[in-house]
């Protein structure tokens, strides 16, 4: 232990060591103050402290033979020899070679009887005497595993070395997969071959055993034909994650063979029997089809997330001969007529069974491997099973969910066949018609509908995007038919809820309300209140009435509906952060910035903590923020975090996926408030011809951007390009939205600025008026834009001289503008200039002083828009023969206004007020260059 | 979250105080330094010597985000992956110790090295056992061992690691040896003559 002395000492020693060796003496001496055996024991310590030699050579550890066994032992390259003893096992040799161990064959050592074993070594050790002890537990359970089809745990343990060992019961055989097809065996034999694995896995799970690694190379098959499966449970065992609290530091031993993970595997989650189950439904389909399920190529985390957690596989019975080869032996025959034989062979139950088992989420798959085992039994002795077909809920929902805008001309027949084929062949199981003739019934409607889901599988379903005139009418008659289905109140709530989402994002949004107001009603009645499904219908009507306008009443739905779903499903739940995110989007499109903006982060801390930090749903929300701040006039910074947006969303999303063109439009937004309008234009084009491709042309979303692209345009004075494009989008808003949509008073008022920037401005006055009255009816009286409408009308007004009303607009206008507000500031200019026209000087100047002030405080003391407030002061002062203020005001103002093209009415203003200026002064050169530089007419370069 | 932003994740929170984040870490980087180190010792069957800064230099490279981290964080993470070489090499001669004393069935490993390697394995549980003690006189002293002696690292790469100045180093590697000289061979006998220190 330590003691003061040594404490001492190492304080002089460290101070000496810095002292050169003549001082080291002397201040030892005055440092010890007589305690001699202080001092001698630095002395001693200083002396050691400066020999060199070979204690502790640096690197040492790593020359050594101890070193060299660390990285023999690491890579097993210690490869054991015959003979060497093992626990209770001799090795006779070595049968094979795995990623995390090497197998022996062993014969038992210690002559209790005779023994073979297969001796799986593992190459890595386990680290502490925890997880050692955790490990003999579990192979307690694991060695109690007795069951034909499970090869025997017979012993294991841990090496000195720390290394891990099994020795199992040594099995001859193939894998299930090389054995059915070494033997061509015919589907059924397959079957039963698989029904025994089964059983099997069965066994296991009643007693608290998972496998977690089902894959064929662990199911193998004598030569008599028997079924043993493999390392049962030992997955676990070495899954440090099982064992610590903290997740596993790397995904590939999380992973062991991604092309065999479950959803829940690949997510990091605890296996469970679902897991089993799903691992199952993989080997089932390779069984039957002779292909994997779920192919992945490279190893990228996302990709394998995306294959496995996304990707539904194609049906057996429509995968078989894609290549022309049917599987050896399933078909019994090869050719075309081998194929067509084995497709009719899994049509029907066996995809249905097989896709049952290999839904994403575990509560749609069977509930446990018996009942998917009793299924294929069923299906073997020619009974009705269980596995009914995907309804379109989950096929359609799948695709809903994920993308807003689910337009595809085939699915959409998908819809509502299905929904005739779905309801009949409910109707046959509730008068209990044996199955031939229901199936038999169904058979036509089936047969279409099965046509349909290739080509909803098969087909890039973006193609058929675009085509809503079809999709309508489907949509139409699919919402027809769900009338029929009474009978069955959750699958008919479910159908409207979707549907009417589909209608939603076809910007239909009447026919949309109609539908989810139908769900909510069901739900409520057949659901508890509060509950999950009834939370999903508030939040999905909140959000369509809040596309179609209805803002208050879409506030309280989306409100309702946050609330319930925090109860429910508590506050961290992703469908939490999805009501969140529709709230704000409510709340901020009203202008209520301040509401919004927690519920954004919020949402998003859901989405990091649920997703990780580089998903597209964090894209999502990192996006929203992103428009919160635009909003609070910091473009910049909204930039940045949409650019952070856009590439996650490029990583993580599909090439078509509608948000990345939701970004791309933000993005051009924020660089259009920047003023950089060249890169404004160039992220809106990508928008535009995004949203064509994938919304199709008539879309509101596509219409909005075809405005942002003309207001780039616009600020780029390309007029020409600007107006057909504005015009263009006024009329599909109106269509698509109304005549009542705020969405269309922008565009009307977008159109107007056009009309009077190219000096027409009777034309523009109609729809400044226009645009006012339908603000006014979605907002009320203290709403921003309400306020600007006036502000334009009250400006053309002035213009024309009817100065009265156009005061009294844009006084009442100045009442509901924000403080530091680039309209506000232009309205100041404005009043002002009028009110000086009318000879009202003493409040013209406090005006234009204002005006003058915050413009700067807006635009920046470089902005033309300055040049315009300074131009109306200096105009002001002159009529004051203030003529030394007059002049500083006026000349800034030609110099910020100079470079504005030759028929920009206020550089024309500017010149006239030279002009005037430099006769009131008398100074005639002056007069007369701005006279001649009034009258030139080619302009001076633009702005780049 | 992917293991290097985990790691570059602890190396920030360790910057900024979190004492338990280099706990955290260690058991990050072990495995993939005993990857690496493996990968090294094959290339050393045709003779060079193992180079372990550049064999923490590519796991900090493959594990961190180096963007992400600051200069200061690859310091840390080269006195992490010593500390990790230290408990990885006192490991194995543990668990050779727990051979002489018997136990499980040994693995016999090649014969020649058994003997060199015992000896090897006392001496370094020894020296782990005298650097927990020095570590009471001052925390600094057993790091920088780890990065002079298990992990091989020259004074600039140890004052690199540690975030201290090289004549520090120095001199706390001349305190160190001296006060583990006092404790393993208090005898003080000659330990050879002149060979130049590697440092």
């Amino acid at each position: 232990m330590l003691d003061e002395r040594d404490v001492r000492a190492d304080a002089l020693l460290s101070a000496a060591l810095d002292l050169p060796e003549t001082e080291r003496d002397g201040f030892l001496n005055a440092a010890c103050g007589g305690d001699e055996p202080l001092r001698k024991m630095v002395l001693e310590l200083l002396r050691d402290a400066d020999r060199s030699g070979t204690f502790l050579r640096p690197g040492e550890p790593l020359e050594g033979a101890l070193w060299q066994n660390v990285a023999a032992t690491l890579d097993g390259m210690a490869g054991l020899s015959p003979g060497t003893v093992v626990g209770a096992w001799k090795v006779t040799r070595e049968i094979g070679r795995g990623g995390m161990a090497v197998v022996y064959l062993a014969d038992r050592a210690d002559g209790q009887f005779d023994q073979q074993a297969a001796l799986k070594l593992m190459k890595a050790g386990v680290d502490t005497q925890e997880t050692i002890r955790r490990f003999q537990q579990e192979r307690q359970i694991l060695a109690s595993l007795d069951h034909p089809h499970i090869a025997r745990l017979l012993d294991g343990g841990v090496t000195s070395e720390g290394r891990p060992f099994f020795a199992m019961e040594h099995i001859e055989g193939r894998p299930i997969d090389r054995w059915c097809d070494d033997h061509r065996l015919p589907i059924g034999a397959r079957l039963r071959l698989f029904v025994d694995a089964g059983r099997a896995v069965e066994f296991a799970h009643r007693h608290l055993v998972v496998h977690r690694d089902l894959k064929p190379s662990n199911i193998l098959v004598t030569e008599r034909g028997q079924v043993k499966l493999l390392d049962f449970g030992i997955a676990k065992l070495l899954d440090p994650a099982a064992h610590h609290a903290a997740p596993p530091t790397d995904t590939a031993v999380r992973m062991m063979t991604p092309q065999y993970a479950s959803p829940e595997q690949v997510r990091g989650a605890p296996a469970t029997t679902s897991s089993d189950v799903y691992q199952l439904g993989l080997l089932l389909y390779e069984l039957l089809t002779g292909r994997r399920a779920q192919v992945i190529e490279g190893a990228s985390p996302t990709e394998i997330e995306r294959v496995v957690c996304e990707h539904v596989p194609v049906r057996p019975s429509a995968v078989v001969g894609t290549d022309g080869m049917p599987t050896s032996g399933a078909a019994g025959a090869a050719g075309a007529a081998g194929i067509e034989r084995q497709r009719r062979r899994l049509r029907g139950d066996l995809d249905n069974i097989v896709m049952k088992a290999l839904r994403k989420e575990p509560e749609s798959r069977y509930a446990s491997v018996s009942e998917l085992v009793d299924d294929i039994e069923r299906h073997l002795a020619g009974l009705p099973v269980d596995a009914r077909p995907a309804t379109f809920r989950y096929l359609a929902g799948r695709f809903v969910r994920r993308h807003t805008v689910p337009v595809v001309a085939g699915s959409l027949l998908l819809l509502s066949v299905l929904a005739g084929m779905v309801s009949s062949l409910w109707l046959a199981r509730a008068a209990s018609i044996e199955r031939d003739r229901a199936r038999r019934e169904a058979a036509t409607s089936l047969r279409v509908s099965e046509f349909l889901i290739d080509t909803f599988q098969v087909a890039d379903p973006s193609e058929a995007r675009g085509k809503s005139v079809t999709a309508v009418e489907l949509l139409d008659s699919g919402a027809r038919r769900i009338e029929a289905l009474k009978d069955d109140p959750e699958i008919q709530a479910t159908m409207k809820d979707v549907i009417g989402r589909v209608y939603m994002s076809l910007g239909l949004y009447d026919p949309a309300q109609r539908m989810l107001e139908g769900a909510l009603g069901i739900r409520r009645t057949v659901f508890d209140d509060p509950s999950g499904p009834v939370a999903e219908s508030l939040d999905h009507l909140g959000r369509a009435l809040h596309e179609k306008g209805a803002y208050d009443e879409a506030e309280r739905h989306l409100r309702q509906g946050l609330e319930m779903r925090r109860r429910v499903l508590g506050p961290t739940h992703v469908q939490v952060a999805e009501s969140l995110r529709n709230l704000a989007m409510l709340l901020h499109f009203r202008g209520k910035l301040d509401d919004a903006q927690p519920l954004y982060e919020e949402a998003l801390a859901i989405r990091r903590a649920a997703y990780g930090p580089r998903h597209p749903q964090v894209a999502e929300s990192t996006k929203d923020l992103a428009m919160l701040w635009m909003q609070r006039g910091e473009p910049a910074r909204a930039g940045t975090m949409l650019q952070e947006a856009l590439d996650m969303l490029r990583e993580g999303a599909r090439a078509d996926d509608p948000r990345i063109a939701d970004t791309l439009n933000a993005l051009g937004m924020a660089w259009l408030n920047q003023d950089d309008t060249e890169k404004a234009e160039r992220f809106y084009r990508e928008a535009l011809d995004m949203r064509v491709r994938v919304l199709g042309p008539d879309h509101p979303q596509t219409a909005s951007t075809r405005g942002n692209l003309a207001a780039a345009y616009y600020q780029r004075r390309q007029y020409d390009k600007a107006e057909p494009l504005f015009r263009e989008a006024l009329e599909i808003q109106k269509r698509k939205l109304g005549k009542d949509h705020p969405s269309v008073a922008l565009s009307m008022t977008n159109l107007g600025v056009l009309l009077s920037m190219r000096d027409d401005p009777k034309a523009a006055e109609p729809l400044y008026r226009e645009a006012l009255a339908i603000r006014l009816k979605a907002y009320g009286e203290d709403h921003v834009s309400v306020a600007v409408s006036r502000y334009y009308i009250g400006r053309l007004l002035a213009e024309r001289g009817e100065y009265p009303e156009a005061e009294s607009l844009m006084r009442t206008a100045l009442k509901h503008l924000p403080e530091k507000d680039a309209n506000r500031a232009g309205l100041y200019v404005d009043l002002g200039e009028m009110l000086m026209r009318q000879g009202r000087m003493a409040e013209a100047g406090e005006i234009l002083q204002q005006g003058v002030d915050l413009t700067i405080a807006v635009q920046g003391p470089d902005s033309w828009r300055t040049g315009a407030a300074l131009s109306a002061r200096g105009a002001w002062h002159l009529t004051r023969v203030e003529h030394a203020q007059a002049r500083a005001d006026l000349e800034r103002a030609w110099t910020l206004l100079n470079p504005r093209p030759a028929d920009d009415p206020r550089r024309r203003k500017i010149l006239d007020r030279l002009v005037a200026l430099h006769q009131a002064l008398g100074d005639k050169e002056e007069e007369d260059r701005y006279q001649a530089l009034r009258a030139a007419r080619p302009a001076p370069a633009l702005k780049p | 979250m992917s293991p290097s932003e985990e790691i570059t994740q602890l190396l920030v929170a360790h910057r900024e105080g979190d004492r338990e984040a280099l706990g955290r870490l260690l058991p990050l980087i072990y495995v993939d330094l005993q990857r690496l180190a493996r990968r090294q010792l094959v290339g050393r069957r045709s003779g060079h010597t193992l180079n372990t800064t550049g064999l923490v230099h590519e796991a900090y490279l493959k594990l961190v985000n180096a963007r992400a981290a600051e200069w200061d964080d690859r310091g840390h993470f080269f006195s992490v992956a010593a500390i990790a070489m230290r408990q990885i090499i006192v490991d194995h001669a543990r668990s050779y110790q727990a051979l002489k004393r018997g136990g499980s069935q040994p693995i016999r490993s090649l014969e020649d090295i058994e003997i060199a390697v015992e000896e090897q394995a006392d001496a370094i549980v020894e020296l782990d056992q005298a650097l927990a003690r020095l570590g009471e006189l001052d925390e600094r002293l057993p790091r920088v061992v780890e990065c002079r002696f298990f992990a091989g690292f020259t004074s600039e790469e140890t004052a690199g690691a540690l975030g201290v100045s090289k004549k520090t180093v120095d001199r706390d590697w001349k305190r160190a040896r001296a006060w583990l000289r006092r404790a393993l061979a208090p005898d003080g006998g000659g330990q050879g003559g002149e060979s130049i220190d590697a440092g």
